[in-house]
């Protein structure tokens, strides 16, 4: 689509770079408004109804567990993020690794692409207590698991983005006596970061998922074990506080990967707030 | 006489599909001279682009020869430019560094190409907009850089497929023009594919008129204008004259109506 | 140009994948022969398939279980899914107030939640459905709120142009532009409905499959395990297949659907 892009004039370099005011209202403001509106109102119908904390603990109360808790998360928490790195890591390498396998040979591609679809569909998550059996209650089994919820979206959204190529840009390098490596790695491996990231940045809450139910199945530390715990002996304040815990460190992983997507493909639509061109 | 830049010789072109075969080029048979600007002028779909990629090496014909600059054609051809009709950019390159990626590509000298690649950005009018990346550009600068990196390793043959086809046609006719100093002051040979008449006849030395289905080149035609060309040469008798009998000829095998 | 392809061809590009399990199937059954590596750490394919035929009434019986609270939960998403998508984009009021909350509520892992709806919902079917329906639930949602607002400003223009009301312009223009952004993730919340019964299951039950994982890892019953994986995994596939087919019926017309032409030249 072409049209209304013909002025020989020099487009604004979007609105991304105008400051932080668009910014606070659309990403900040709303949802610190709406959240705040949601914790008051847990607040006060904890309070006006004076439920019981084993049944429903208010959101202070919650929040001040995590601190006044502060030495067994600090236990606990650094194993569970040593789970999801780990997990994450491996998916992020394994991933790349195969979606660049399955682009550069078509046999592969034909043996490997069929086999996914299939195996995208289990749900993984019920792999843990085999997991268990084979590594015992130690870290292993959690990073496997990590592993496996975050592997598919990573190889499913690369290869997507290394074939997402159009025929003329091959064509272009091509012309220029190109090898197959320089082809794929100038023009496959560039055009498809910003598919990766987007896969990426959706494992990580699954890396999140899968090292916490690792330890639901059987573990005698982390976050996932906590929950358990605090679950059986009905402590629903700690298991709020752990939640919380959960939570921002997946939001913290999360930020993480969206800063490093920043540094890596800052030429990307999304990060200069412009219409997508179909292309 | 000049010597033979591009020799093609009973090209012709099958494209198996589930559908059956496809037939897009028949028998094609022309020679371009060196320094020539030379155009395929057809519908679309009748398999001009089959054709371009074909002299570039980037598709194999079923039967038939061709050769560029007297050696025969089996990869990719070593000393060309291509054109296409989309600027096919690297959004992920600033103008500069995507002009620089064919000699990235073909291990030159970076140092010394990025001087030449600066001086062509500036003979385009894209001088101050080398740190731009693609989308900060309207569509006719965007093909301007892509010019420039078919341009960028001194190739001294060029394929455009439908460079201006996406373009508005004000910004088409200059671009047209810039085309023509650019050639006046390089003389490389040009195959320039196209399906608008008066932009063949403007450019071209010559015009060879492509029949579709299978493509079939029917006729070529010399356009006789002097050069430099102007936008007076648009009102010229002589080219009103062989637009026109262009015109009739598609007519008459039938591409328009 | 649509054509049924030839029964060779599907064969052909079966036979890639079919070969390469057989190989792996064949090598993993002569490992475990050979190596004589203990059954309960890794029993061969022939005796998980003697497993899965000695406890076919117990699976089937666990995996009606499983199945109802996937189907529940999954039901439960897509509806509210969909319904929710059109609302946030019916009315940017809504859009303004309910998103940021949809967005914080995906900051909170579903799956740690889920022990709390056991202490609120007790044993029964209801923590399980809950599970299942929060984690199938955003995929949903989110795919089909982009394809509501994926439609083009022209063929919105025109639209209105011919005076169409709100409701008009949805079922003429953006729904059918959504259908396809609907199905991607419908069949991307399949898996996640069941991971959602497995984990509630986990939390507190007698019955289903996932409960039957856990039976079956006590008692080291490798073979047992890998017998209930395969049912667990079967199920999500049923309803996988369901989606699809449902997809091909309502979307004919789309790319993700329809057969290739074969023809994908550039001239």
């Amino acid at each position: 689509m072409n049209v209304g892009r013909q002025t020989e004039t020099v487009r604004p370099a979007g609105r991304a770079r105008a400051g932080w005011g668009g910014f606070l209202t659309a990403e900040i403001l709303y949802p610190a408004v709406a959240v705040t509106l949601l914790l008051t109102v847990w607040q006060l119908t904890v309070v006006v109804l004076d439920l019981r904390p084993t049944f429903l603990p208010s959101p202070t109360a919650a929040f001040s567990k995590v601190f006044r808790s502060y030495d067994t998360f600090v236990t606990h928490a650094p194993v569970t993020i040593f789970e999801i790195v780990g997990g994450y890591a491996l998916s992020i390498v394994l991933g790349v690794a195969t979606a660049f396998v399955m682009v550069w040979s078509r046999v592969m591609e034909k043996i490997v692409s069929p086999i996914l679809v299939f195996l995208q569909t289990i749900p993984y998550i019920s792999v843990a207590p085999l997991l268990i059996i084979w590594f015992g209650f130690n870290i292993a089994p959690k990073i496997v698991v990590s592993f496996l919820m975050s592997y598919f979206p990573i190889v499913v959204a690369t290869a997507a983005g290394m074939n997402a190529v159009e025929n003329d840009m091959i064509d272009m390098v091509r012309s220029m006596s190109a090898s197959k490596w320089q082809v794929f790695w100038k023009s496959r491996f560039p055009n498809s970061l910003p598919y990766f990231f987007s896969g990426a940045k959706i494992a990580v809450a699954f890396a999140t998922s899968g090292a916490i139910v690792g330890e639901y199945v059987g573990a005698d530390y982390g976050l996932g074990y906590l929950i358990v715990l605090s679950n059986s002996d009905t402590n629903s304040e700690l298991l709020f506080a752990t939640i919380i815990v959960v939570s921002a460190i997946g939001v913290g992983f999360f930020w993480l990967i969206h800063w490093v997507e920043k540094l890596c493909i800052p030429w990307h639509v999304a990060f200069r707030e412009e219409e997508g061109r179909a292309r | 006489m000049a010597e033979t830049t591009i020799l093609v010789e009973d090209v012709s072109m099958v494209f198996s599909t589930r559908d059956g075969d496809v037939h897009a080029l028949d028998k094609v048979d022309f020679a371009a001279r060196e320094g020539e600007f030379f155009s395929i002028l057809g519908p679309s779909g009748c398999g001009k682009s089959t054709l371009l990629r074909i002299i570039g090496g980037l598709l194999r014909p079923t039967a038939g020869r061709v050769a560029v600059n007297g050696s025969r054609v089996v990869g990719p051809t070593p000393d060309v430019g291509i054109v296409f009709q989309s600027p096919v950019l690297m959004n992920w390159r600033t103008v500069l560094e995507n002009v620089m990626l064919q000699a990235e590509v073909r291990h030159l000298n970076l140092k010394q190409y990025r001087e030449r690649a600066m001086g062509l950005l500036e003979m385009v009018g894209l001088a101050g907009f080398e740190d731009k990346y693609p989308y900060q550009l309207s569509g006719g600068m965007q093909q301007r850089a892509s010019i420039c990196r078919a341009l960028v390793h001194d190739p001294p043959l060029l394929l455009m497929d439908e460079p201006f086809g996406a373009l508005d046609a004000l910004t088409r006719e200059r671009m047209n023009l810039e085309l023509l100093r650019i050639w006046e002051a390089s003389r490389k040979t040009v195959l320039f594919i196209t399906h608008s008449i008066p932009e063949a006849v403007f450019l071209s030395d010559r015009v060879a008129i492509m029949s579709p289905r299978p493509g079939h080149l029917d006729e070529i035609a010399s356009t006789r204008l002097p050069r430099p060309r102007t936008m007076a040469t648009m009102e010229d008798e002589t080219f009103v004259k062989t637009v026109g009998t262009i015109r009739r000829s598609l007519k008459q095998e039938g591409s328009i109506d | 140009m649509r054509r049924l392809r030839s029964i060779p061809e599907i064969y052909r590009d079966l036979m890639y994948p079919v070969v390469a399990i057989s190989v792996f199937l064949g090598t993993w059954e002569a490992y475990v022969r050979i190596s004589g590596i203990p059954n309960y750490i890794l029993p061969g394919p022939s005796e998980i398939l003697y497993s899965l035929f000695g406890y076919a009434t117990t699976l089937y019986g666990h995996s009606l279980v499983t199945g109802y609270e996937v189907l529940l939960g999954y039901a439960c998403s897509v509806v509210l899914g969909g319904l929710f998508a059109v609302m946030v984009v019916w009315s940017s009021t809504l859009d303004k107030s309910l998103m940021p909350l949809f967005l914080f509520s995906q900051t909170v892992s579903k799956i740690a939640v889920a022990p709390l709806f056991v202490v609120w919902l007790g044993f029964g079917l209801a923590p399980k459905v809950l599970v299942a329906f929060l984690i199938s639930f955003f995929p949903i949602f989110i795919s089909t709120t982009a394809g509501l607002k994926s439609a083009e400003t022209e063929m919105l223009e025109l639209i209105q142009s011919m005076s169409a009301s709100t409701a008009q312009v949805f079922r003429k223009v953006r729904i059918p532009t959504a259908l396809p952004h609907f199905f991607a993730g419908a069949k991307v919340a399949v898996p996640f409905a069941t991971v959602g019964a497995i984990v509630g299951e986990w939390m507190a039950s007698d019955s289903g499959l996932g409960y039957h994982l856990l039976l079956m890892q006590g008692e080291l019953d490798t073979a047992g395990l890998f017998a209930t994986l395969l049912t667990l995994s079967f199920v999500s596939i049923i309803l996988y297949v369901i989606v699809m087919r449902l997809e091909r019926l309502a979307i004919p017309w789309h790319v993700s659907v329809r057969q290739e032409t074969g023809v994908n030249m550039t001239w």
